[in-house]
Formats: C-alpha cells, sequence, structure tokens
C-alpha cells in the first residue's frame, strides 16, 4: 500500500504537467512551452516567497504572472501568425536565460537556492500529503469540466473542429488564448509543488518532465483518463528506478542512464504507439 | 557585378513584394538591443562600456579571429537545419548530434596515430550523428511520431549520457577539466590567425554553402527536393520521391551538426570537454529561419550571430556580466523570428 502511495506522490507534477498540455494539445498548439513554465514558475515561486515572507501570495503572483506571460505569448503567436512552435521554444530558452539572469542579480548564484525559514522538511511533508491530494482533486475537477460543460467540450475541439465553433458562434482563438493560459496555470502548479516537495529551487528543476508531458499526451490519446493512466505508468517506473537504485541492483549503471530514462522512454512509447500518419 | 548578383539572388522566394527579411533583421535588432542593456546594467549605467561591447569582436585579432571560428560552426550547422526544413522538417536533435561528433572525433583523434585517423573519424561521425536524425524521419514516415519531438528526445537522451561517459570512463585523468584525452597535435588545425582559433575550416566552411546553394537552386533535383518540402501533396501526386528526399534531407542534416562536433574538437577545444555543444543546435537553427533556409543568406545571418555572441562573451570577460547572456538572447531572437516563420506546413 505504501508503495501505491509513492507512485501517486511521485506523479503528482507530472499529472499536472501533463494536463496542461492535453488542453493546450487538443486545442491545435503542441505545448512546447511546458517545459520552460515549470522552471520559471518554480524559480518566480521560491523568489516571491523570499522577498514577500508568505508562500500564498509568493503562489498567486506566480500563476497570474506565468499566465499573463503565455497569453501575451498567445496573442502574439496568432497576431503575427507566428509558428506556435517556435513560440514555445522561445519560451524555454527565454526562461532559462530569465532564470540565470534574476538568480545572479538577486541570489549572487545560478547554483541551488535554499531558505529554511519557508521550504523544510514540514513543507516538503505537507507537498508530499496535501499537495498529491490536491492536485488529484484539481485534475478530477477540471476533467468533468472538460467533458461536461459547453467551454469544456468547445475546448476539447478547438483544435480539430474549429468550423464548428464558427458556426456554434464561438470564436476558436478565444479558446486557444484560453487553453495556453489554463496550460500555463497547470505548469506552474507542477513548478511550485516540485519547489515545495524538493525544499529549494534547484536549476533545471524540470528535469524533461515537459518533453515527458507531451509524449504523455500521445500516449493517453488525448483523453484524460488515457492521461491519467499513463502518467501512473510512468510514474511507476520512476518508482522502480529509485527502488532498483536503492536496494543496490543498479548501483552499477550509470547516473547518465537514469537522466536520460524519461526521455528514452517517451521515445520509445513514440516509437510503439501507432499514431495518424501525416 | 549587378547582373552577376541578381542572377545569386533571383532564386531567393519572393512571396511578396515587400523586403521578406524585415522580421528577420527586426529580431537581430531585438537580440542587439537585449544584449546592449544587458551590457548597460552590468556595468553601472555605463555608455562607454556598450560601445566597447559593440567594438569589442574586432579590438583584437584573438576576438575577431574566434568571432569568425564561431562562425564556421554556426554556418555548417545552419546549413544542416536549412536543409532539415527545406525538406519540410525540423531537427531539433541538433545539439545531441553535435556532442556525439565532438566525442566520436576526440576518441579516434586521441588513440588512433595513423594518417587516415581524420577521413575516419569523419565517416564514423556523419555515420553516427545521421543516424540520430534518420531514426526520427523514419519514425516519422512509418509510426507518424513527429519529427520535432523525437529528435529533440533522442538528442536529449544522449546528452546525458555522453556527459557521463566523459566524466567518467573516458575522463582525461590527468586534468581537472572534465574532458576526454586531448587529440594528437598533429590532428591539430593550423591557426591561420593566431592566437585565435581561426583555421582554414572557416573557408571550407562557406565553400560547402556554395556546393549546397549549387545543388539546390541550380540543379533539376535539388528544385524537386525543394518543391516536395514545400508541397508534399502535390509532390506526392507528381510521383516525386517524398519519402526519399525526406530520409536523405534529415540523414545529412544530422551529418553536418556531426560535423559540427568535428570541427570544433580538432580547430577550437581539441578534445572533448562536457557542455561543448552547449548553444551551438539551437543557434544553428537560429541562424537557418533569420536566412529563411537561403544557403547563401546562412552567410551574412551566422557571421551577425557569431558577433553577438562574441560581444556577449567579451562582456561575460571584462565587464563582470555574472551570468552567460546566450540563452536570453537566444530566445529573445527566437521568439521574434518565431513571426517571420509563419506556419510550418507540417508542424504548425
Amino acid at each position: 500500500m505504501d508503495n501505491i502511495f509513492t507512485i501517486l506522490i511521485l506523479s503528482s507534477p507530472l499529472l499536472l504537467a501533463s494536463f496542461g498540455a492535453l488542453v493546450s494539445e487538443n486545442a491545435g498548439v503542441m505545448a512546447v512551452f511546458i517545459d520552460g513554465i515549470i522552471s520559471l514558475s518554480a524559480f518566480l515561486f521560491f523568489s516571491f516567497t523570499v522577498l514577500f515572507q508568505n508562500p500564498v501570495y509568493a503562489a498567486i503572483l506566480t500563476l497570474f504572472l506565468s499566465s499573463l506571460l503565455l497569453l501575451a505569448s498567445s496573442f502574439y503567436a496568432t497576431k503575427t501568425k507566428a509558428n506556435p512552435f517556435l513560440v514555445g521554444l522561445a519560451i524555454n530558452l527565454l526562461s532559462t536565460g530569465l532564470i540565470a539572469l534574476f538568480s545572479s542579480i538577486f541570489f549572487h548564484t545560478q547554483g541551488v537556492l535554499t531558505n529554511h525559514a519557508f521550504f523544510n522538511s514540514y513543507t516538503s511533508n505537507l507537498s508530499r500529503s496535501w499537495g498529491t491530494v490536491l492536485s488529484f482533486a484539481l485534475v478530477l475537477f477540471f476533467s468533468l469540466f472538460y467533458k461536461k460543460t459547453k467551454p469544456g467540450l468547445a475546448l476539447q475541439i478547438t483544435g480539430l473542429e474549429s468550423e464548428v465553433l464558427y458556426q456554434q458562434g464561438l470564436k476558436p482563438r478565444f479558446f486557444r488564448h484560453f487553453s495556453w493560459i489554463i496550460a500555463s496555470l497547470f505548469a506552474s502548479l507542477s513548478g511550485i509543488l516540485l519547489v515545495l516537495r524538493l525544499s529549494s529551487f534547484v536549476p533545471n528543476i524540470s528535469a524533461g518532465r515537459g518533453w515527458i508531458a507531451l509524449a504523455i499526451v500521445f500516449f493517453g490519446r488525448k483523453k484524460p483518463l488515457g492521461v491519467l493512466l499513463a502518467v501512473l505508468v510512468f510514474a511507476s517506473a520512476e518508482w522502480a528506478s529509485v527502488f532498483l537504485q536503492n536496494t543496490g541492483m543498479l548501483e552499477n549503471v550509470s547516473s547518465g542512464i537514469f537522466i536520460a530514462l524519461p526521455y528514452l522512454v517517451s521515445l520509445i512509447l513514440f516509437a510503439l504507439l501507432p499514431q495518424k500518419k501525416q | 557585378m549587378k547582373k552577376a548578383l541578381s542572377k545569386i539572388f533571383c532564386t531567393i522566394p519572393r512571396s511578396q513584394k515587400k523586403f521578406p527579411y524585415t522580421k528577420a533583421l527586426a529580431s537581430l535588432a531585438l537580440g542587439f538591443l537585449a544584449a546592449g542593456i544587458l551590457v548597460f546594467y552590468f556595468s553601472s549605467y555605463s555608455f562607454a562600456a556598450v560601445i566597447d561591447f559593440f567594438l569589442s569582436p574586432f579590438s583584437s585579432v584573438f576576438f575577431f579571429g574566434s568571432m569568425l571560428a564561431s562562425m564556421s560552426l554556426l554556418l555548417v550547422g545552419s546549413l544542416g537545419s536549412s536543409v532539415a526544413l527545406l525538406s519540410g522538417n525540423y531537427n531539433l536533435g541538433g545539439e545531441g548530434q553535435v556532442y556525439l561528433g565532438g566525442l566520436i572525433t576526440a576518441l579516434i583523434l586521441s588513440k588512433l596515430d595513423i594518417f587516415f585517423a581524420p577521413l575516419l573519424a569523419i565517416i564514423l561521425v556523419i555515420i553516427a550523428s545521421a543516424l540520430l536524425s534518420f531514426i526520427p524521419i523514419i519514425l516519422k514516415l512509418y509510426r507518424g511520431a513527429s519529427e520535432l519531438l523525437t529528435s529533440f528526445l533522442l538528442s536529449a537522451a544522449l546528452i546525458p549520457l555522453i556527459d557521463w561517459a566523459i566524466a567518467i570512463p573516458l575522463r582525461n585523468k590527468g586534468q581537472n577539466l572534465l574532458a576526454t584525452s586531448p587529440i594528437l597535435a598533429r590532428f591539430e588545425m593550423t591557426k591561420i590567425l593566431p592566437p585565435s582559433s581561426l583555421s582554414i575550416v572557416f573557408f571550407l566552411s562557406i565553400l560547402l554553402v556554395f556546393i549546397a546553394w549549387r545543388i539546390l537552386y541550380r540543379t533539376k533535383e535539388g528544385e524537386l527536393f525543394r518543391i516536395s518540402g514545400k508541397a508534399e501533396e502535390f509532390s506526392l501526386y507528381a510521383g516525386f520521391k517524398t519519402k526519399r528526399y525526406n530520409i536523405i534531407a534529415m540523414s545529412i542534416s544530422g551529418a553536418l551538426h556531426g560535423l559540427v562536433g568535428y570541427i570544433a574538437v580538432v580547430s577550437i577545444h581539441h578534445t572533448c570537454h562536457s557542455g561543448f555543444y552547449l548553444g551551438l543546435g539551437w543557434n544553428a537553427l537560429s541562424v537557418a529561419l533569420i536566412a529563411k533556409s537561403y544557403p547563401l543568406l546562412l552567410i551574412p545571418a551566422s557571421f551577425i550571430l557569431a558577433y553577438l555572441f562574441s560581444a556577449s562573451d567579451y562582456a561575460v570577460l571584462f565587464y563582470s556580466m555574472p551570468f552567460n547572456a546566450s540563452f536570453l538572447i537566444q530566445g529573445i531572437v527566437l521568439f521574434a523570428i518565431a513571426a517571420s516563420h509563419i506556419g510550418g506546413k507540417k508542424n504548425g
């Protein structure tokens, strides 16, 4: 039973990121920016917490700023007819650059950031218990919204059936912007959860979760339930590798393989799963 | 002269009568502006520092030569990105391909003291790095997996493995740097503008670009290839070898990125050190997008970006800029270029 809880705890940041990617993907844009937004939000949350001495305000401000950034990017991509994939890549690079810039200015380092007053074993445990429960509750709530409400259904078909939206008098463009905001909110929550869990900000804190989330969306057939199951499969694989490392069974295996593993698994899934041929 | 120039440039795609590179130039201007603001801030608001920053690549033989050496890497890499883009594909695994190319080069040229070692290294680099972009295009053509994701994922998986290999089993224990053993001195490229690392590779890379332009824009096969990249469905109906073009283009793209790794090791670093690939893949893609994949325009575009990044390195050294602004500048430039690279027929 403990192992199941551990898997659920491990899965929550990825679950949030994957749902963000799902919404954007169904609205017609591959959410390449998720990885950058996870890291940027994690940094912003840490910085604002230290600055305002209040994690709640910091979380709200982080969610607001990351949504604003993605809304502006979405407007920019629409107005200039820019390639949204390249905009997403640019957001990732900008995030890396902005984190390095502000970390150098405010913390005089580009390394690991810690602050024991706000990020300690207590907050870490809280994020593992309540953070996990809230993540799953949020995803459940969102899935109901996505499946059972008109705006949710409109979000789902923005990518493939935008003509239907036109005929219903709705604006696909609005739902595309909306999908980017939702994706940024999910990605930001994932970043916040990671900071709380690690009790610190670590450079490249997303560790490729944004890219894995993209793979999970395809693995889960672009459906909420499929995505949830795919996340649990990934989390189980992560748990298994941690378990094997701890038992010493993999002590001769290189650390490089563990870092590469999420990318390799994503790649293999892409290779094995039949997708719609272009 | 005017006639010759118009003959060369008449092949630039002109879908509009307007100058088609305004947005690309604007994106570069934004990159310069961002770099200037950063230097202004970190030099305690000194305009002299900003002017010094922009003149820095021309301030000494070393900086000038180093800038041109960086340009040659960008030129070859961006040619690789352009070939993929012209075929209607994105190769986002450039960094892993560069890294693998560098590692293979360093391993062979540090151990194998035979005349043909460089040739052997080049062949192996081409095969290995071409394979890295061959796999994504095969997955795309036969499994429907997006080459954008798979090329990136393959590279992202490879990089930590190479990092680990350099840090532990292949590390040269005799030095503090995380690097493999240095290549043998006889395989190092002769410097033509010492003390900078500028070598004959600079001219070879320009020649390579001209050869590519000649093949792509002055041969029937090149024209068919470009049409197939622009209008896939039309090409399929017309009976063009679209699949073959895709596979060849992506493989060449990977091979050229691998060659960047080879060049970086034999002419600049003389070893494969951890992280030497950083930025090379993304910058090459930026150059290709700025030039709209037109080979001859890669030359000025790579010069301008090499100039910008050389000036940034100078700022880190001389103005106590506490971080490397490369990612920030890359992000700003790519953000702006995205607007000039509309849609993308397969990936938009």
